[in-house]
């Protein structure tokens, strides 16, 4: 293994914002104008990391106390010192750290992404046509399914135009607040995202209706239903904070749920308070599909009505509850 | 003679007539207007009328009779509602249930004894005979309105005798007797348009007995034990009276269950023509009064037939499920009165229909072991076609209303 003679500095979007040579260490990183290598990026402390000699001579980058930390890329996990060797990447903040040895090849100044390989790439006008054909492919089977007169053209062009709008709008926002907090734009990916989410929406609800129809379980399908959509939101969430933080997946993860979850426990009492007040409706579904559709075997009457009469459990249960 | 002239004859042979037959009721009102009171329920505390209405002396002992309704808020919430009697002669007296039929709309008042009373004989009364109803119309002054006894109308379970005369809200608990002073019923309802219905005096003539020989204490209890006894003989009658089927759209749905059941069919052709629909409706006139908010003791059912022939199984399957549970009436209770429904769903496969069925009951919170009952059902076997239907029970016990239920789900044959 060579030795490491030179700290080539990426920006998020891998592109080369400068090199610095390694010769006289100790050497000092961060935001700080005393520093000896001074990386303009918001997420880096004032003094962030050092490069120094250990004991054996061996160069290696340690955090000087930073508040986010030296990431080692290929991990994604925080660590307190790296022993460097040629094409080892670090993350500092937004920053990464890539350190090359004498022997390599002069590297070039093309970008390099980020997101791991292999992943499919959202951040594309592409991908969100895309996203966005499935959604009016989506509401158009939902319309078919759900309305009970032939549709009208306002019908069938209305709905998909206003949600490819609330999905570029989404887009926008999110893009602006990367834009605030990052100094980048993610433009297409927020919109893209968007418009998955909004896609979720009629795909989950009509298949959970149909399915809850078929097996006679809709009540269980409406709870699968209330859960898809939370982890669809996470989802979208995490995806979010990834262009817009400089946080470890397991950090958006984290604070991802934690949104979902706090929303869910608002949302969740509402509901509760309007389930807890009176009414004389009837709480059962009335769901009704296409015949062929329906999979559960029919009860014969004696089979339903012995069934049944576990009501009288639950309205003894109904009846001791305060109020 | 020329027209003005015979006009005027004839007023004066009419105003004759009618004068004539005026110191009848004036004689009426003159001879037993001592024998009547106004009832009002109070709220304590607040000391406002919560309800009135009219009651008679019938027992030496000061025993009132009047209706149930007139006195339901001391049964059901004593410790938050009293009476106040005020007589002919405008003395305010206190009162105390002791007794009452609940199916009847009946209760008996102890007050003060009075020094007259009526006496109770049971009459079967001849078609066309002239009655004398009692009351305090709106609130105001003791009235008596003359009217006529019209004959026996026939229930499920109960009897009431049609009174065609106005009985006014106020009246209720007043007796309608004849020029001899026999009491032949009791004030009960109108319909309006003097369409009047009296409670037969011959349900009286046991409670009164009851009264006088074991007053009630546990006044809410002996409710919900007439309820009960009310639905075990319904759900008895009912379940061995077979449940004929009867021919809606092509499709076989349970028919007219009892002859008294008031049985209706109406088609309808929505706009534009997307579908048809042709329905089939059966209840019993009945309702039981429990409180205010609250009627039990009633039977009801409908199906409807839908023809969407036209349009495709997506579009006929939304249709269907928009129009699932329009047939359902809403059984009046309140919060006091009942929880909310709790329901059962599953497919039900029956005589060659697969039906999709909701069995849903709601507990009665005062008189415990009681609820209402609702079955919604529509068919999912045709593309375009279905049968929905609605089967409602207001005071069963949950199992009976379950039996009771079975027996209507049964009643469907899908007719290909």
């Amino acid at each position: 293994m060579g030795s490491v003679t030179l700290l080539e500095i990426r920006d998020a979007d891998g592109v080369v914002v400068g090199r610095h040579r390694l010769a006289n260490l100790p050497l000092t990183i961060g935001r700080g104008s005393d520093c000896d290598v001074i990386l303009d990026d918001a997420q880096v402390s004032g003094s962030h990391a050092r490069i120094e000699r250990d004991a054996d001579g061996a160069p290696m980058l340690v955090d000087a106390g930073s508040r986010n930390g030296v990431l080692a890329l290929e991990s994604g996990e925080r660590v307190q010192s790296l022993a460097l060797r040629p094409g080892l990447r670090a993350r500092l903040g937004d920053t990464v750290l890539v350190f090359r040895g004498p022997d390599e090849v002069r590297p070039s100044t093309q970008a390099v992404s980020l997101a791991p390989k292999g992943a499919f790439e959202l951040d594309a006008w592409k991908a969100f046509v895309l996203a966005d054909a499935a959604v009016y492919a989506a509401l158009a089977v939902t319309l078919l399914v759900n309305s009970t007169r032939p549709p009208t053209a306002g019908k069938i062009l209305g709905p998909p135009f206003l949600l490819a709008a609330l999905a570029l709008f989404w887009g926008g926002v999110w893009s602006l607040v990367g834009r605030l907090i990052r100094r980048r734009f993610h433009f297409w990916g927020h919109a893209t995202v968007g418009a998955l989410g909004v896609l979720a929406i009629p795909v989950l609800g009509v298949g959970t209706e149909a399915l809850g129809f078929a097996l006679a379980a809709e009540d269980a399908f409406k709870v699968a239903l209330v859960l898809l959509i939370a982890a669809v939101g996470a989802a979208m969430l995490h995806q979010h904070f990834r262009w817009i933080t400089p946080w470890s997946p397991a950090r958006r993860a984290v604070t991802a749920l934690g949104v979902v979850a706090a929303l869910g426990g608002v949302a969740g009492l509402i509901v509760t308070a309007d389930h807890n007040r009176f009414s004389t409706g009837l709480p059962f579904s009335r769901t009704l599909e296409a015949p062929e559709l329906r999979m559960r075997q029919g009860r014969t009457p004696a089979e339903f009505f012995d069934a049944a009469r576990g009501l009288d459990k639950e309205l003894q249960r109904e009846l001791a509850k305060p109020r | 003679m020329d027209a003005p002239a015979r006009l005027l004859l004839a007023c004066v042979l009419l105003c004759a007539a009618r004068a004539g037959a005026e110191p009848a009721a004036s004689g009426v009102f003159d001879r037993y207007a001592g024998r009547i009171v106004q009832i009002a329920s109070l709220e304590k505390g607040a000391e406002t009328r919560s309800s009135y209405g009219t009651g008679f002396y019938v027992g030496a002992e000061g025993l009132l009779a009047t209706n149930y309704h007139v006195v339901s808020d001391e049964v059901l919430e004593p410790e938050t509602h009293a009476l106040e009697i005020t007589d002919h002669a405008g003395k305010k007296l206190t009162g105390k249930v002791v007794d009452f039929d609940i199916i009847h709309d009946l209760a008996i008042v102890k007050t003060e004894p009075a020094a007259q009373i009526f006496a109770l004989h049971p009459v079967s009364p001849a078609h066309g005979l002239r009655l004398f109803s009692f009351g305090y119309p709106n609130d105001l002054a003791l009235s008596v309105v003359e009217g006529t006894f019209n004959g026996v109308n026939r229930m499920a379970m109960v009897e009431q005798y049609h009174f065609t005369g106005a009985i006014n809200p106020g009246m209720s608990g007043g007796p309608a007797v004849t020029e001899e002073g026999e009491v032949v019923g009791i004030n009960d309802a109108s319909e309006g348009n003097s369409v009047g219905f009296l409670e037969p005096v011959q349900y009286l003539l046991p409670l009164l007995e009851h009264a006088q020989k074991s007053p009630a204490t546990d006044l809410l209890a002996r409710a919900r034990d007439q309820l009960l006894a009310y639905q075990r003989d319904a759900t008895a009658l009912l379940l061995r009276t077979p449940l004929v089927q009867r021919e809606l759209g092509g499709q076989k749905v349970p028919g007219q269950w009892l002859p008294e059941l008031k049985c209706w069919a109406s088609e309808k052709q929505a706009k534009p023509r997307y579908y048809a629909s042709t329905s089939y409706d059966c209840h019993d006139e009945n309702r039981v009064f429990v409180s205010d908010t609250q009627r039990s003791g009633m039977l009801r059912y409908a199906s409807t037939f839908l023809d969407g022939r036209g349009l495709n199984r997506f579009h006929f399957a939304a249709l269907a499920e928009d129009e699932f549970d329009g047939n359902y009436w809403r059984i009046d209770a309140g919060e006091d009165d009942v929880t909310k429904f709790k329901c059962h769903t599953d497919f039900v496969a029956v005589n060659g229909s697969h039906l999709k069925v909701a069995f849903c009951a709601r507990a009665y919170r005062r008189l415990a072991g009681l609820c209402d009952a609702v079955v919604q059902i529509a068919s999912v076997d045709g593309a375009d076609r279905a049968v929905q239907s609605t089967f409602e029970l207001a005071g069963f016990t949950v199992e009976n209303a379950t039996r009771l239920a079975q027996r209507y789900v049964e009643g469907f044959t899908w007719v290909q």
